[in-house]
């Protein structure tokens, strides 16, 4: 009750307060609208001296009757019209004559004016007036003018990043002034008919900013040139099929206010069937808004990749090699798991759950964090993760149960449990796991590891004194390294295949150098003293 | 004691019910704001609203009206009837370009007693549209002061007394979900499916994206059967005038064209066009949303007499000299309906290999056919065939210009519409133009005569960039006046702007026009025109337009179908009868032949031109009745 009475009170207090009304109906019956330049709405922006600008000038009706109209513009000292037909002009004054008969019908006329060179800089106010039926209506819209000089030492071109991410910073993980075709062109990926999304896009990153103090509308072209014959490449040609228009390239429209910085984003959809693998240039141009001419313009290279055959053949040897280890597994089960007690494979069980926690648990919920904070260089934290832990694991493993088929035991039950808990199965998890199950298997029988003449303790369980050779361990490191930069390659091959993705050179060389061999180089010795100690407690 | 753990939990789960219930019952939104000038008061609000908001109010006072004005420009109007007459039908607002626009308001008449609630949610959704996540209600506008007026979405008090409104949604019958939906980046609307109804307005049938034809009773959208295509997506559907065949139309490997039993939905027959104009096997893959313009496309379907009318087309991908070329390969049809065998087709053997061609028409008196072909690659202009309807015999042919300033070419994707009584052809040229030629001239000439060219989208250039929008779609009025509508602003074919640097002001508009070019009454819209129905009767007649996604503005409160009645007096503002705005896009809708219903699809549209989803709308299709003052 008290609520509802407050609220009553509230309500009155209002209504007593206040004496606004809510605009309510059509109050004109025309709507009269001047941009300078045209498409820009009702922001001033800054026109150069001794430029061309292009103005429009519209009058709408709202009303169902024929109205004979005439406008009047007068323009300051220091613009000059260039009148369009059926306007009459003289160096100060634009007059037109026009009918409208019913309502939204649009009188219109882009109206090109001459900014003369010996204006003096400042606000300018452009009075214009309709006059119908008797009655006169008048309005003035303002402009700024200063130097052509003034303006372009104030636009300042910060970056220009080809191919950009999605947050509009530089894709540091891939080749600078390169784009792939993930689409039509790609000969390869439509032999094998893979679905494709319509999203598939290059995008490209402009960062601008005005140091002046006036407002400033921009215009953007981005053109590429075919780098033989200088022609333009037509970009998105099927959407030429709407309308025959024959300008390449692609246009945009920036306005920056004083002392701001803006990132413009352009998109290129690789829809296109127009376009082949090859060296191109690209050509940036930035100039005033509906003024002629660039006074920023900028010329690179471009290349425009296909997916190339590595990529193809790294993922259909994955998946030769998982079948092979599937079929192999199968066939040799009973070599492989045959010797195995409940005993160990209670084991196993155990180490892939630490594995699951230390390693897809944490790589999971980091993932996206260091991804985040370090763009392409993540994997030096996450391969602390999934490579170095996961290896020590596993060494350890190894050393405590030095037999085959342990690898192939525990990396299934680790992909099991990311498959039931994480819900990681996908089809790239279900080629993936077995390659690596089997490479890794193929790495312990050369390094030796399950050699018994290898191992500091015998079967007995008796101690050895002495230890392993730092050069047998060296060589174990050395081994599994290499068999994990190869995995590392394979697995940014088949990333690239079936997501298609594209890396930078460098970015593959550091992920399978660091990542790949150092990381596990590192830790596979950790891993084998790891092991040493545990089996000495259970021997103890 | 000790107290079983259940019995704490139920304890629990029983405290919580109440005490969700007991704040859904005291739940309430007041204003925050509230004035007065000249007796209108104005109750600001700006909340979002779900379906099972309710306003309630309490007054001494005798209320008039009472309006909900809405984030998207609806207005809503609750009114004594002999209060209405005072206040404008239309609501007032600007769209993104600037431009001034306006709005029907819905109107609702309401015997309202002291006090009241209104059903806010739901009398949107049945009258305004769909709510999507983005819509608030600004403000309440009436005649009286409110002792007391709040939102909650817990119902205490009887609705008060509605009766009337102009457009009431009745039903909808859900479709299955699109895979690649519509981006608001793209021009193309892609979800290419249709309504049709049949003439007694009984039945409705749709051909969906799903393959599947769907076939169903108008009153409750009960499904009668539904018949699937193997492959392909449906393109076209028509009910014939008997009401006993469903004609559909695919674009297959196959292209086939079929004829279903109306009553059972099975084949009757079917024609494969693959057999004549090729079909995947003699084309390079394309790929992403273009897959399909390899393959043959049905589409154009039209029923005259014991003659129905089809056009087929595809594209051929070659590679010559390391370029790939597109060859565009079109023929058109006429079958005898209810056997299948091919009265003619045109050209007689082959197919038109090389050159791009329009939407078939065929005149409402069943005597003529035509078809415009072009092609800017090989600098062709847009070449008008007239046929004779019943034998494919070419009667005259006009071979069109462009503005060459502008355009190497043209083109006349909408083809040559005929008058109702065929007196008159128009073909809508991109270039800004229509050609309007005497067909009865023509006739006896051998050849076309221009009656009158109307410039009516001339490009404008906008410093170094014309900047051009194009005619769509074309139709006659019973009275031989054009209705003609335009489309989005282009600047260039590539851009990828949000911002174009100029909205053509002639762009996503209605022009309706006399034979001398004369403009009788034009509307502004907001967005692209996806399909048009005129329909009329004695009394009455209809246009309803229906509207994609606009690229530019991007608006999606721009999306849904207006209804005009023609035969109103006055200009487009007098000629409203309705506005229903859909969330997602709206690809076609059709009226019933009795002017009572409409029937509308409404596909989902992603906002998000990158692999992140941003979807809106549901796929379905929505039937409304049109009811009057």
């Amino acid at each position: 009750m008290i609520k509802r009475t407050s609220i009553i009170f509230l309500v009155l207090f209002l209504c007593l307060s206040t004496k606004a009304f809510p605009d309510a109906g059509i109050s004109d019956d025309y709507l009269i609208r001047f941009e300078l330049p045209f498409g820009i709405g009702s922001n001033q922006t800054v026109l150069g001296k001794g430029s061309y600008v292009n103005a429009l000038f519209s009058v709408e009706s709202f009303v169902h009757k024929k109205e004979d109209i005439k406008v009047d513009i007068i323009l300051p000292e220091g613009l000059k019209a260039i009148a369009p037909q059926e306007v009459i002009a003289d160096s100060g004054e634009i007059q037109a004559e026009f009918t409208l008969r019913t309502e939204n019908d649009i009188w219109y006329r882009l109206v090109q004016l001459y900014v003369q060179p010996d204006t003096l800089e400042g606000k300018y106010d452009i009075s214009y007036q309709l006059t119908f039926g008797g009655k006169v209506y008048k309005k003035t819209v303002s402009c700024w003018i200063a130097s052509q000089d003034y303006i372009k030492e104030s636009i300042h071109l910060l970056r220009f990043s080809v191919p950009a991410d999605k947050e509009g910073n530089p894709d540091l993980k891939r080749q600078e002034n390169t784009f792939v075709i993930k689409e039509a062109n790609s000969r390869l990926l439509n032999s094998f008919n893979i679905k494709k999304s319509a999203h598939d896009a290059e995008l490209i990153a402009v960062e601008l900013e005005n140091t002046g103090k006036f407002p400033v509308t921009l215009s953007l072209d981005y053109v590429i040139y075919d780098k033989n014959t200088g022609r333009p490449i037509e970009w998105l040609a099927n959407l030429r099929d709407e309308q025959g228009f024959d300008v390449p390239g692609i246009y945009t429209q920036i306005f920056l206010k004083p002392n701001q910085k803006d990132v413009t984003m352009l998109r290129i959809a690789s829809q296109d069937i127009s376009m082949m693998q090859g060296d191109y240039k690209q050509k940036l141009s930035i100039g005033v808004f509906a003024a002629e001419g660039a006074f920023i313009t900028e010329e690179r290279p471009l290349r425009v990749e296909e997916l190339n055959t590595t990529i193809a053949l790294s993922a259909i040897l994955s998946v030769v090699i998982s079948l092979l280890g599937i079929v192999g597994m199968l066939v040799f089960r009973s070599a492989l798991f045959g010797g195995l007690t409940s005993r160990e494979y209670i084991l196993i069980g155990l180490y892939a759950a630490i594995a699951f926690s230390l390693v897809s648990i944490p790589t999971t919920i980091i993932y996206n964090i260091f991804h985040a904070l370090l763009g392409p260089f993540s994997f030096l934290v996450t391969g602390i993760f999934s490579e170095m832990i996961f290896y020590l694991l596993l060494i350890s493993l190894i050393v405590l149960l030095p037999r085959r088929g342990v690898i192939l035991c525990f990396i299934f039950a680790k992909f099991l449990l990311g498959a039931v808990i994480l819900g990681k199965i996908t089809a790239l998890s279900i080629i993936w796991y077995p390659m690596r199950a089997v490479m890794l298997e193929a790495a312990l029988f050369i390094s030796g590891l399950y050699e018994k003449d290898f191992l500091p303790l015998d079967v007995s369980g008796h101690r050895k004194k002495t230890r392993i050779p730092k050069s047998r361990m060296l060589w174990v490191a050395f081994v599994f390294g290499i068999t994990d930069a190869f995995l590392a390659f394979i697995s940014l091959n088949i990333t690239m295949f079936f997501y298609r993705l594209f890396y930078a050179g460098w970015y593959i060389w550091a992920y399978v150098l660091i990542s790949g061999f150092l990381y596990t180089f590192i830790v596979v010795p950790m891993g084998i003293h790891l092991g040493q100690r545990l089996k000495k407690v259970a021997v103890d | 004691m000790r107290v079983p753990k259940r019995r704490i939990i139920f304890i629990l789960l029983l405290f919580i019910v109440v005490a969700g219930f007991t704040f859904l019952h005291f739940y309430r939104v007041s204003p925050f704001k509230v004035t007065e000038s000249d007796g209108i008061y104005v109750y600001s609000f700006n909340k979002k609203f779900s379906l099972s908001d309710i306003l309630i109010f309490k007054t001494e006072a005798k209320i008039g009206f009472l309006e909900l004005h809405f984030s998207n420009n609806r207005v809503m109007r609750y009114v004594r009837s002999e209060y209405g007459n005072n206040l404008s039908s239309l609501s007032e607002w600007k769209d993104v370009a600037g431009r001034t626009r306006v709005s029907p308001v819905v109107r609702i008449q309401s015997f309202f007693t002291g006090d009241g609630t209104i059903n806010l949610g739901k009398d949107y959704c049945r009258y305004s549209g769909t709510i999507n996540r983005d819509t608030v209600l600004e403000k309440v506008v009436s005649n009286v002061f409110f002792d007391e007026i709040f939102l909650t979405n817990f119902v205490i008090n009887k609705q008060a007394g509605q009766t009337v409104s102009f457009l009431e949604k009745i039903g909808e019958f859900p479709l299955r979900k699109i895979d690649t939906p519509a981006t608001i980046e793209n021009s193309h609307v892609q979800i290419w499916e249709n309504v049709c109804t049949s003439k007694d307005g009984k039945y409705f049938a749709v051909s969906s994206y799903d393959s599947y034809v769907y076939f169903l009773d108008s009153k409750d959208g009960r499904m009668l059967w539904h018949y699937h295509v193997p492959d392909g997506k449906l393109t076209s559907i028509v009910i014939s005038d008997n009401g006993k065949y469903v004609f559909a139309g695919e674009q297959s490997a196959d292209g086939n064209f079929y004829c279903l039993n109306a009553d059972t939905g099975k084949l009757v027959w079917k024609y494969s066009t693959s057999s004549d104009l090729g079909s995947i096997s003699d084309s390079l893959p394309v790929s992403g949303i273009w897959t399909g313009m390899v393959k043959p496309n049905v589409r154009d379907v039209i029923i005259r007499g014991d003659t129905v009318y089809i056009r087929s087309r595809r594209t051929r991908i070659i590679e010559v000299d390391g370029e790939r070329q597109k060859i565009k390969i079109g023929r058109i049809y006429a079958f005898d309906y209810k056997t299948g065998s091919l009265k003619w087709a045109y050209p007689k053997d082959g197919k038109m290999e090389g050159y791009r061609s329009s939407t078939l028409h065929v005149s409402a008196n069943g005597k003529y056919a035509s078809w415009v072909i072009f092609d800017w690659d090989k600098e062709v202009n847009p070449r008008v065939f007239v046929f004779d309807a019943g034998t494919g015999n070419i009667l005259w042919q006009y071979q069109c210009d462009t503005v060459a300033k502008y355009f190497k070419t043209s083109t006349a994707y909408s083809g040559a519409i005929f008058s109702p009584d065929a007196k008159f052809v128009s073909v809508a040229l991109n270039d800004g133009r229509l050609v309007i030629f005497d067909n009865n001239k023509s006739l006896k000439k051998g050849r076309g005569v221009v009656h009158n060219i109307i410039s009516l989208t001339t490009p404008i250039e906008a410093g170094t960039v014309p900047v051009m929008t194009y005619m769509t779609r074309s139709v006659f009025t019973r009275n031989n006046q054009l209705v003609v509508l335009t489309g989005h602003t282009y600047t260039t074919p590539f851009a990828s702007t949000k911002q174009p640097p100029l909205y053509h002001p002639n762009s996503t508009s209605i022009f309706c026009l006399d034979m001398d070019g004369e403009l009788l009454w034009r509307f502004t819209a907001g967005s692209n025109p996806s399909s048009f129905d005129l329909k009329y009767d004695q009394d009455n007649e209809y246009l309803l337009v229906s509207f994609a996604h606009n690229v530019r503005s991007q608006d999606i409160n721009e999306h849904g179908f207006y209804v005009f009645d023609l035969t109103k007096k006055g200009g487009s503002f007098s000629k409203i009868k309705a506005f229903y705005h859909t969330d997602g896009i709206c690809v076609d809708a059709q009226l019933t032949h009795d002017l009572n219903k409409v029937f509308a699809i409404e596909a989902v549209i992603d906002m998000d031109d990158t692999p992140r989803v941003d979807y809106r709308g549901k796929h379905r299709v929505s039937f409304f009745e049109i009811k009057n003052d």
